[in-house]
């Protein structure tokens, strides 16, 4: 008997099968479940980088004031004199 | 007795809007009337409206909207907006207005311990030339460390058509007509690809379409349980808010493959015969003073701004986005009269669309002409798309009881031109054939000759009677 007619029905069911059907079932899924891990890892980013570039900032700024009283300072002992 | 609802406003299940007369109430739950009561009182309503953010609304006694208590005592009651237009219908501009409004309020209502619910273009509109949001049951009370719900839709509903035809010059107007719920972030990942990188997409497109895809694969996922207010803080969502506002506003939207962004720089027309037009144009608004205009291929709005200068209001419909983009750029903000500036392809207009095709409303359901203008437009449908001279008399009827319209005969250069690689199969398009068919539908008032007398400006009326 020949089964090729059989077999190749068989495998065209598979084939159409396998097309039509979806790999994943998006269904299920909300649409902005996506955007919730967005937002979760844009917050954990932020917190992050300031955590990272606060310290860094706050040490910036320490030295800055630092140089700013040691200018200032030098700049009042050398303009004093000429407003007197 | 049931109100008779409005059928686009049933995604809200706190409540639903209707007309009582020339009123517009919305019902609201008891969990929304609390709400709105509250936000009353601490006068938060008055500050967003007064900002120029939300359409005025307040709450008011529900026998007030003739309705029994079948929708609890307390109805909200809205300013009555005399046309709606969708985001398929407007240019760039108006998008990015749309969307930048909505981040406003939101940052604004952050600030009353408010957040929006939702965050779709559907729910903004032009009130007196300036865009306005008027969903106002979208204001929720906030809690600290829940995510913004209207994330994922500002990206598919503003963000993504605003970078497509940003990045890529593609309008985004038809795409927004076939998919309502806007563009999704997969998609526009797969058409932009890693060649369009700019600001924006990379954060709000691909790594959305990277998630996507990969809750796809992973099935089952719960991410609502980790938000709390250490891991999603106020600060952390206002930081996010200005991240899509700089997203949004750097984002420039002239596409290249404009015909008639320049029209008003580039037309055929002598200085004699411009002022010609604009005098007649400028008569026929008088005469159909405090009337709705629709000027049907407005172009950049200059003959629409003429008619409709003393209008009630005036609506200019153009298929090219940038030249409607130019015509909203000259009304924005201006205080008189509200002009409606809307992308349209009258071979094609907006249809009725959505749930039950009732919940967008077509055009011609909302146009509302009363008057209409139509300048160099007849052998754009009838020689350039095939329509026959009587179906375009009677679109002007759809439009308006009388008007302008130019006739432009095959000896205008433009008409020429058309004709010049196409067989002429046009034979009935000539003047005499023309006129019989406006005065069988209005009375012609007057006629005044330019192109040395290949083109015509018809002034038509109603007849009387």
């Amino acid at each position: 008997m020949n089964h090729r007619p059989i077999i190749y029905l068989f495998l065209l069911t598979f084939l159409a099968t396998a097309l039509l059907m979806p790999a994943q079932a998006h269904a299920y899924l909300d649409p902005g479940t996506g955007g919730l891990l967005y937002q979760m890892g844009f917050a954990m980013l932020s917190f992050v980088l300031g955590a990272l570039f606060l310290p860094l900032r706050s040490m910036k700024n320490f030295f800055a004031s630092i140089k700013n009283k040691l200018f200032s300072r030098t700049r009042n002992s050398s303009t004093t004199p000429n407003n007197e | 007795m049931t109100p008779d609802f409005h059928p686009g406003s049933f995604r809200d299940c706190e409540g639903r809007v209707f007309a009582s007369g020339e009123r517009v109430f919305r019902t609201l739950s008891p969990q929304a009337a609390e709400r709105m009561k509250r936000l009353e009182a601490r006068g938060c309503l008055k500050s967003l409206s007064d900002a120029g953010f939300l359409i005025p609304s307040w709450t008011t006694k529900a026998r007030e909207a003739s309705l029994n208590g079948e929708f609890g005592d307390t109805v909200l009651e809205h300013e009555r907006l005399p046309l709606i237009t969708y985001p398929y219908e407007w240019p760039f501009g108006m998008l990015q207005d749309a969307a930048l409004l909505t981040l406003d309020l939101l940052e604004a209502a952050l600030d009353f311990g408010l957040t929006l619910k939702d965050a779709t273009p559907f729910n903004v509109t032009l009130r007196k030339n300036r865009m306005v949001f008027f969903d106002t049951l979208s204001l929720d009370d906030y809690n600290e460390g829940r995510p913004w719900d209207g994330y994922s839709q500002f990206c598919r509903e503003f963000l993504s058509p605003l970078l497509l035809t940003s990045s890529t010059g593609v309008p985004f107007q038809p795409w927004m007509r076939g998919e309502l719920d806007g563009l999704k972030a997969p998609h526009l990942s797969r058409l932009l690809g890693l060649r369009r990188v700019r600001k924006g997409v990379l954060s709000h497109v691909h790594l959305q379409a990277w998630f996507e895809k990969w809750l796809a694969k992973k099935g089952d996922v719960a991410v609502l349980d980790k938000f709390n207010a250490k891991t999603f803080s106020k600060v952390a969502m206002k930081g996010m808010v200005r991240k899509l506002r700089k997203s949004v506003s750097g984002l420039k939207g002239r596409t290249e493959a404009s015909l008639w962004g320049d029209y008003g720089r580039t037309h055929s027309y002598l200085p004699e015969d411009e002022k010609k037009k604009e005098a007649f144009v400028a008569a026929a608004g008088k005469r159909f003073s405090g009337k709705v205009w629709v000027d049907l291929g407005c172009n950049d709005g200059k003959y629409t701004l003429i008619a409709g200068a003393h209008a009630s209001r005036a609506i200019g419909l153009d298929l090219d986005p940038e030249a409607v983009d130019g015509f909203y750029a000259r009304t924005r903000g201006d205080a008189g009269v509200p002009f409606y500036p809307m992308v349209c392809n009258l071979m094609n207009p907006s249809p009725s669309l959505g749930w039950r095709l009732r919940e967008r409303a077509s055009l011609f359901d909302r146009a509302g002409g009363e008057a209409f203008l139509a300048l160099a437009l007849v052998h754009h449908l009838c020689i350039g798309a095939n329509v026959p001279l009587a179906e375009f008399v009677s679109l002007l009827k759809t439009f308006g009881r009388g008007g302008v319209v130019e006739w432009v005969g095959k000896e205008d250069a433009m008409v020429r031109r058309l004709l010049r690689n196409r067989k002429d199969i046009f034979e009935d398009y000539d003047w005499e054939t023309f006129k019989g068919l406006l005065e069988r539908s209005f009375h012609l008032q007057g006629v005044a000759e330019t192109h040395g007398g290949a083109r015509k400006l018809c002034l038509v009326l109603p007849h009387e009677g």
